[in-house]
């Protein structure tokens, strides 16, 4: 295909090579080409340089940014490895504890929310919606800094550190949740229960034995979207921190990282990497499995 | 799927008892009334205790006064004592030329509008190619656009700090291009880097809004504007683009109201008075003498951004009513 | 708000006072305080000087509750009835020893050391800024037991508000290692509450492979963090303080610790040009940024940082690449910070005898030397003279100059305790050249 025959003006002094290449993209046979670029090209973008950062945390010299060889030394084995330094071991400790327990306390919190607003049509339905939603929306700074000045000015008794974080964080993650539980409620008749309250249950053992092993892989779901977010945290984490031994992992990279960053800092960010995408990996399979008949049954593209 | 919601207001008359029979739709006769509040009441309480409660203390600080010892806030916790000196004083500022206020708000601005159009260009073609053209490859792309949600925020940084590095990869490319003879030094305070920084890191969530309501687009629309004689790029301007119209701006406000708080991003990328944004200045204030002063910095961009908070509240709430749940 | 003037100080003292200013009026720097004691010479060149009483000491300037202690009106801070200091001869308590400090601040050998040789456990928490720790030791004075460090800027305030208790000297044996000039200091005369850890001038660090001017020749050293040959590669110390006294003493204003509108609003300007043309960064993370092609050419740093650089040079960087001035030093001889950190302990302290010991040890040459080389922070101790220091390796010769030695007082200024309006001031101001971007 040549640049006459798809209508391309003949102009000057075009290379040859950028000619056909045109020609190759605006093919009308073609499929959407120029898209292709487009999407792969930021797939590309958006992905590979953590491909880097996850390359550099094996780099054997100490720069982040000059390939110097392959090695594990920043894993374990150097005097700043993650197993060896242990300010990088607690931020690891201290993550890992926030987001286990921020779990804990969010999901049951907005599954017993989005249950509520689902049935509830009372008149406060509508207000605590609007919080939640409005939780969800506000900058995370202006959130973090009435967190911080309610901790050092009110409520003094609640130290800042890991108390103060995780009730920042439980409080802010419960939106979650109770979105993608509700999401999923909407597809989930009342029939259920109301079937076995006429059976003579309880309205709580309807709620404990009939819906919620229904909404079993929305809330594991909202569980691993909750880890995986708290595991991200950086503001409220921070601003209500308390010094380094309270620590996170995304507050360390970033005080560090502008401050002879090593790669020990790669090697970090990486294994959080891993165990997100384990917890995310894991949720999408238990949900596609639970559903897996309502999807054979009516949705199939 | 459940009928439309009915209007709160009138769900629950005066008339009704606590537990007689009810002939209201939402609920069988042997269910209490407090059932649904009960179970909403643990997350309602967590949320007015941490969310709302704070909030007010912020106001209670901006309006408060100083130790005068040790310049620590006194926060002035009864309405009719609050003083608006200070917060009117970071208003006047905010327009006084100049000064750090307005320096600090125009470059965000500026950054936010930049920042957003760019995840809308760079969005949109994407989550076109996704939700039309990608075929077999679909969940592949859309497991490729979801990634960065669960990669760390801070991971991702950290990667471009390290291409952008004076002699990272960045510089080497383009070096090995030819395509500049000194390469310049990206990290050293370029509102360049901090614009293509806020793109990176909030494409995601435009591209996924966009691919939300372009996946809904009905085909026969455009194969009706096809049959109607419509050539591929007109129909996607006349018929495409104006179905996805609520999307966008949607997409704009998702991406935008995180933007204006943003303040990490700048300070690894750049870290420079000249590139500094409001986040900055607040995070700053905050931890200083300046405490009253970062508080008001709080209570101004949040009035600010009420209505992009608000339209994009109501326009979930309407969504999910539209939406029949 | 200007600084009111006290009453005059009684007898002997004004004449030597008188006598010095007229001494010091031939000099260049018409209001250089130095940090001696008043036995010593104290020249004077300030037009304040007061032994106003207070109910917290005697001596210092107006403008707070509690006297502002400057070199030409020293305070002697009173001993509260509430406030009173520990008995002597107790036995040391029980431990664990809480210190709160700077990170890193003590080598952690020594520490260890002295937690071996008393048997005792110590805690070290960490804070960055001076803020942190006034707030943290206002929230709560019995959270811990020692205080590494105090700035000389918040002595005063600490001890108004009842937060660090008066020491027992009886438990600081070693406590005439300390140079003649520190142990009766202006700021704290007797040493009554504080005892001084580390001494330390601010100056420029600069790589003199890829900066082509002579700055110990230049006419005012200052200017080098202006030279736009440089622009992108000049860094500048972050805090309210150290950055307002660079744009001061740019413009030749040695009074560090003004109020003078005239004065602040020329500094202030100053820096905003420099921002502009020179895209400065702030920080103190100099040791940290060395690259062979150069992250920064020039850094405003202090004495004790440039002794780190060596721990973190990269492969191909040597260290004889660095130079480092103190502006007081060069051709010009123009005024510049000298300044010290002080130990204090705080009210609540519950094991305030180990505390007294462990300032003790870092008095003792056998503990005081391997903190220094590990450290890089000189302590101001009588066993540590400048040729000792470059025998023993731990600085190298053309690096020398970042030793102190007493005869530098009469040319140093000191960022001192400012009257809490003038302090919001400042760092009003501040915010102002950094926009935000001056976090630590």
């Amino acid at each position: 295909m040549t640049a006459a025959e798809v209508g391309l003006p003949a102009r000057g002094p075009l290379p040859a090579s950028l000619r056909r290449l045109v020609a190759w993209l605006q093919n009308p046979w073609g499929r959407a080409r120029l898209l292709w670029v487009v999407a792969l090209g930021y797939v590309i973008w958006a992905l590979v340089p953590v491909a880097v950062a996850v390359l550099f945390s094996f780099n054997a010299g100490r720069s982040i940014s000059v390939w110097q060889g392959f090695s594990t030394r920043w894993y374990a084995g150097d005097v700043n490895s993650v197993w060896q330094n242990p300010s990088l071991r607690t931020a690891l400790v201290n993550t890992m504890r926030l987001a286990g327990l921020t779990v804990v306390i969010a999901v049951p919190l907005g599954v017993a929310l989005a249950i509520a607003l689902d049935r509830w049509r009372g008149r406060g339905s509508g207000a605590s919606n609007f919080l939640m939603l409005f939780s969800f929306v506000t900058p995370e700074l202006a959130i973090a800094i009435a967190l911080f000045l309610f901790f050092a000015q009110l409520l003094t008794f609640v130290s800042l550190g890991l108390q103060a974080q995780l009730l920042g964080l439980s409080m802010f993650e419960i939106a979650y949740p109770t979105i993608v539980v509700r999401a999923r409620l909407a597809s989930i008749p009342r029939d259920y229960e109301e079937a076995a309250m006429d059976l003579g249950a309880s309205p709580g053992q309807a709620l404990r034995r009939v819906l919620l092993p229904m909404l079993a892989p929305a809330v594991f779901a909202s569980a691993a979207i909750v880890f995986a977010t708290t595991l991200d945290d950086f503001v409220i984490a921070q601003q209500v921190n308390l010094n380094a031994s309270t620590q996170t992992i995304p507050i360390l990279i970033y005080s560090s990282a502008r401050v002879g960053p090593l790669p020990s800092l790669n090697a970090l960010a990486s294994l959080t990497l891993v165990l997100s995408t384990l917890v995310i990996g894991l949720a999408v399979l238990v949900y596609r499995r639970s559903t897996r008949g309502e999807r054979r049954r009516g949705e199939g593209r | 799927m459940a009928l439309a919601e009915p209007d709160p207001a009138t769900a629950d008359g005066p008339n009704q008892t606590v537990d007689g029979p009810d002939p209201g739709p939402d609920r069988p006769a042997w269910l209490p009334r407090w059932f649904w509040p009960l179970l909403a009441a643990p997350a309602t309480v967590w949320l007015v205790l941490l969310f709302a409660a704070p909030f007010y203390v912020i106001l209670c600080v901006a309006f408060g006064s100083l130790n005068p010892i040790f310049l620590t806030p006194l926060p002035q916790y009864d309405p009719f004592r609050w003083q608006f000196g200070t917060f009117l004083w970071v208003v006047r500022q905010i327009f006084t030329n100049g000064s750090v206020f307005q320096a600090d708000f125009g470059h965000t601005l500026a950054y936010v509008a930049i920042a957003t159009t760019g995840t809308l260009m760079i969005g949109y073609p994407v989550a076109y190619f996704i939700s039309r053209h990608a075929g077999r490859f679909r969940l592949a792309f859309l497991a490729a656009l979801l990634a960065p949600f669960w990669i760390s925020y801070m991971m991702r940084m950290l990667a471009w700090i390290s291409l952008l590095e004076p002699d990272g990869y960045v510089n080497r490319i383009l070096a090995a291009l030819h395509l500049t003879s000194s390469p310049p030094a990206w990290l050293d305070g370029r509102p360049v880097t901090v614009i293509l920084g806020l793109v990176y890191g909030y494409a995601p969530y435009m591209i996924l809004v966009l691919f939300g309501a372009l996946a809904r687009i009905d085909r026969s629309l455009l194969e009706a504007a096809r049959d109607l004689g419509l050539g591929q790029a007109r129909a996607f301007w006349r018929v495409t683009v104006p179905l996805t119209r609520q999307a966008i701006v949607a997409g704009c406000v998702i991406v935008s109201l995180p933007m204006f708080g943003d303040y990490f991003t700048q300070s690894l990328l750049a870290g420079t008075r000249n590139t500094a944004m409001v986040g900055n200045l607040i995070e700053e204030e905050i931890q200083s003498s300046l405490v009253v002063q970062g508080a008001s910095l709080v209570i101004v961009m949040l009035v600010l951004l009420m209505m992009p908070m608000l339209y994009y509240t109501r326009s979930t709430a309407r969504a999910r009513q539209v939406l029949g749940t | 708000m200007r600084e009111q003037p006290g009453v005059q100080s009684a007898g002997g003292q004004a004449s030597r006072r008188q006598f010095l200013r007229l001494a010091a009026a031939g000099m260049t720097l018409p209001a250089a305080p130095a940090l001696l004691a008043a036995c010593g010479t104290s020249s004077g060149g300030g037009t304040q000087h007061a032994t106003s009483k207070n109910a917290y000491g005697t001596g210092g300037i107006g403008g707070a509750p509690y006297p502002l202690a400057r070199p030409s009106a020293p305070v002697t801070w009173n001993i509260l009835a509430d406030n009173p200091p520990i008995k002597s001869g107790l036995a040391p308590e029980k431990g664990p020893l809480r210190v709160f400090w700077y990170n890193d601040y003590i080598y952690k050998n020594v520490l260890n050391a002295f937690a071996k040789r008393h048997g005792k456990a110590v805690q070290t928490t960490v804070f960055t800024v001076p803020e942190e720790m006034v707030s943290k030791v206002q929230a709560d004075p019995s959270a811990f037991d020692l205080i590494v460090t105090v700035t000389l800027d918040n002595v005063g305030k600490l001890i108004a508000g009842k937060l660090i208790q008066p020491l027992n000297h009886s438990y600081l044996p070693h406590f005439g290692n300390l140079w003649k000039s520190y142990q009766d200091p202006f700021y704290d005369r007797g040493c009554r509450y504080t005892v001084p850890y580390i001494v330390y001038t601010t100056g420029s660090a600069w790589r003199n492979d890829l900066v082509k001017a002579n700055v110990p020749s230049m006419a005012n050293p200052y200017d080098i963090f202006w030279d736009t040959r440089y622009a992108h590669k000049v860094e500048v110390l972050n805090g309210s303080r150290d950055l307002l006294a660079l744009g001061l003493l740019e413009n030749r204003v040695s009074d560090v610790n003004t109020n003078s509108q005239a004065a602040l609003t020329a500094a202030t300007t100053k820096l905003l040009q420099g921002v502009r043309s020179m895209s400065w960064k702030f920080n103190h993370t100099d040791y940290s940024e060395l690259t062979v092609a150069g992250e920064w050419y020039v850094h405003e740093t202090w004495s004790g940082q440039v002794a780190y650089y060596k721990s973190y040079l990269p492969k191909g960087l040597s260290i004889d690449k660095f130079s480092y001035l103190w502006p007081a030093q060069a051709s010009a001889k123009r005024p510049a910070l000298l300044q010290n950190d002080v130990f204090a302990i705080p009210s609540g302290a519950r094991n305030p005898v180990l505390a007294h010991a462990l300032i003790d040890t870092l008095l003792q040459e056998s503990y005081a030397i391997p903190n220094y080389g590990y450290e890089g922070y000189q302590p101001p101790l009588n066993f540590l003279q400048p040729d000792r220091i470059v025998a023993m390796g731990l600085i190298p010769k053309h690096l020398a100059n970042i030793i102190i030695t007493e005869d530098m007082f009469p040319l140093g200024v000191a960022e001192l305790e400012m009257a809490p309006a003038t302090t919001s001031h400042y760092q009003q101001l501040y915010q102002q050249v950094t926009g935000g971007a001056g976090g630590a």
